[in-house]
């Protein structure tokens, strides 16, 4: 083990988000080890994106707290250059073509790998010259995606990257985003309603329903504990079995506290 | 941050460059023709009685229609500009990045909101008053011999001098602060409602009150006016008298180059006189009604800003519209830091 696994990345402690008296997120503590792609999955509207928007800095906790790689979330420039971004829908400003993203990420941060971000273009076979607003919702995911590796963060957090993207072009920038963050053990954290596109990406998974954690931990050893409690004659779970074991708990616990808050209602029918 | 500001400021800055130019042009290439009509006019040599040179300059000048046109061009751009910048590169600094999802972009390279929004609207707001100031330079240069003459004749006999209330925003430093306020108005008000069309529609509408209520409620007592209370007022005196729809009479008063801030007829008890306290003159013959009113005692009392205030007022206000875009940019940046992305 390396001394970056010993760090923490992500640590938060009793931390919610309320939205007009409704909380988007509630009494969420974690302690995510630095080194690791960690998968955020939960329905749409389950708090995944104020989870994100919390660990970015975008909003600002309404209890407890979240510190990333030891520091408060957005609290200047240097924590700024610490922590890469890429938001729902990927935006990039349409105006301007991709040489211009390139340079404006070079101006932005102190880190900057022009070499790679050139190079990654190239790769991807897109006109320098070529303005963001004429390129596919596939190309401008992967523009999004080379100026946040490019600007060398320690935490990468991706907010839904693929949503919009087709089955093959989901496989090609996940695939990519592996091979970019294996180099440099960068920790990634990335958000998705989809647990397929997930399965043999991640090795530390977030389940999240309701806006409450349901589940957190390494892949294997949420797996083991699953395939245990599910008794040695049943087969091996995937991790889609795990989240969908996790979510049905959830689910039941919940239709349980509604009983328990409501039972005159029950009694009478 | 220098840089992108640049970038994305490209076009409005030629666009903004390209009025700057065909003005200059347009200016530069008349102005040895106006000059010329004011040198032989001899309205630069004349010391006394220079009614028949300042009346020759000025016909002449109106006869050409290219005279007058400038002049107008240059008056309607420089009031235009405040309302113009604000709501075309003020408002939309930020709500186009609200609504194009970019500032999730922006904000999350190297640089946080409030250093992003204290460069973009440091560099616009100095591009804004470049631009202004440059218009004026040109108007104000130009204009130069019209100003000297008391100002563009606008019939009546009475004359736009470069103290009155809408040539004033239009000469010298004033146009700076108005378009550095206007710029800050914009973006404050997209700020606060975050959408680009609506955030447009309020600066034009709050820019334009601001224009309307600095020189009316304002300006007049920057600095305290002078009072000037005239003789008993004869017969003669209220010939050319102009009555007003509350019974008020209303003596024309001609102090060169002054801001006259207010004209009134008044009783020996330094009340306002009204014809509607004044039965006994009124249903009377024009003749007769002047006579009439020479018997009530009447005096002319004129509150006037002096021609020689034109640069102290000139300073003053636009160190106030300076204060305030400052101000307001302060709060600009500090509500943006406060409101987020929520």
């Amino acid at each position: 083990m390396t001394t970056a696994i010993e760090t923490t990345a992500i640590e938060t402690r009793h931390l919610g988000k309320r939205y007009r008296g409704r909380w988007a997120l509630t009494d969420c503590t974690l302690s995510i080890p630095a080194g690791r792609v960690v998968g955020l999955v939960g329905p749409n509207g389950a708090g995944k994106t104020t989870l994100l928007n919390l660990a970015t800095g975008h909003l600002a906790p309404d209890s407890g707290s979240i510190a990333i790689l030891g520091g408060r979330p957005g609290s200047g420039s240097g924590q700024l250059a610490r922590v890469g971004f890429v938001a729902q829908d990927t935006p990039t400003y349409l105006g301007l073509s991709i040489a211009d993203h390139l340079r404006l990420g070079a101006r932005l941060n102190p880190h900057w790998d022009r070499p790679y971000a050139e190079r990654r273009i190239a790769r991807l076979g897109l006109d320098p010259r070529r303005k963001a607003g004429r390129l596919s919702g596939g190309q401008r995911a992967q523009l999004a995606l080379t100026i946040a590796i490019a600007k060398r963060p320690e935490l990468l957090i991706l907010d839904e990257p693929v949503a919009a993207l087709d089955p093959l072009a989901r496989r090609e920038f996940l695939d990519e985003l592996a091979d970019a963050v294996a180099e440099r053990a960068t920790t990634v954290m990335l958000s998705s309603h989809l647990v397929s596109d997930l399965e043999g990406f991640c090795d530390y998974l977030i389940v999240i329903t309701a806006s409450r954690i349901r589940a957190a931990g390494p892949v294997n050893e949420l797996l083991a504990a699953h395939n245990a409690a599910a008794g040695p004659d049943s087969a091996p779970a995937d991790l889609e079995d795990l989240v969908l074991a996790h979510m049905g708990r959830a689910a039941q616990w919940e239709s349980a506290q509604r009983e328990a808050a409501y039972p005159e209602v029950e009694t009478q029918r | 941050m220098i840089w992108l500001t640049y970038r994305q400021f490209r076009m409005s800055a030629i666009v903004a460059a390209g009025v700057v130019i065909a003005f200059g042009i347009a200016v530069v290439s008349t102005s040895a023709g106006l000059s010329g009509l004011y040198a032989r006019s001899g309205l630069a040599s004349c010391h006394a009685s220079c009614t028949t040179s300042t009346t020759d300059f000025l016909t002449a000048m109106k006869a050409d229609g290219t005279y007058p046109a400038l002049y107008f061009v240059g008056l309607g751009l420089l009031l235009l500009a405040p309302a113009v910048i604000g709501a075309f590169w003020g408002a939309p600094m930020i709500t186009r990045e609200v609504e194009g999802r970019t500032l999730r972009f922006v904000w999350h390279q190297s640089v946080t909101p409030t250093r992003w929004a204290r460069v973009k609207i440091s560099l616009l707001g100095l591009a804004s008053m470049a631009f202004a100031g440059l218009i004026s330079l040109l108007i104000s240069w130009w204009a130069a011999p019209i100003d000297a003459a008391g100002g563009f004749p606008v019939g009546g006999g009475s004359q736009l001098s470069r103290f009155q209330k809408v040539v004033f925003d239009a000469r010298g430093v004033a146009p700076l602060g108005y378009a550095a306020l206007g710029f800050v108005v914009g973006v404050v008000l997209g700020v606060l409602i975050r959408r680009t069309v609506p955030a447009m529609a309020a600066t034009l509408v709050v820019v334009a009150a601001i224009q309307l209520a600095v020189p009316t409620w304002i300006r007049p007592d920057l600095v305290t006016p002078v009072a000037r209370t005239g003789p008993v007022l004869t017969a003669s005196a209220f010939q050319p008298a102009q009555f007003g729809t509350e019974g008020q009479v209303t003596v024309p008063v001609d102090i060169p180059g002054a801001w006259i801030v207010t004209d009134r007829t008044v009783k020996p008890d330094g009340h306002s006189f009204s014809m509607l306290g004044a039965s006994q003159c009124s249903d009377l013959a024009m003749a007769q009604t002047d006579d009439c009113l020479a018997q009530q005692d009447l005096r002319q009392v004129v509150r006037y800003q002096p021609a020689n205030r034109f640069w102290e007022f000139q300073g003053i206000e636009t160190a106030m519209l300076l204060g305030a875009s400052m101000v307001l940019a302060a709060g600009g940046v500090l509500w943006l830091r406060k409101v987020r992305l929520t």
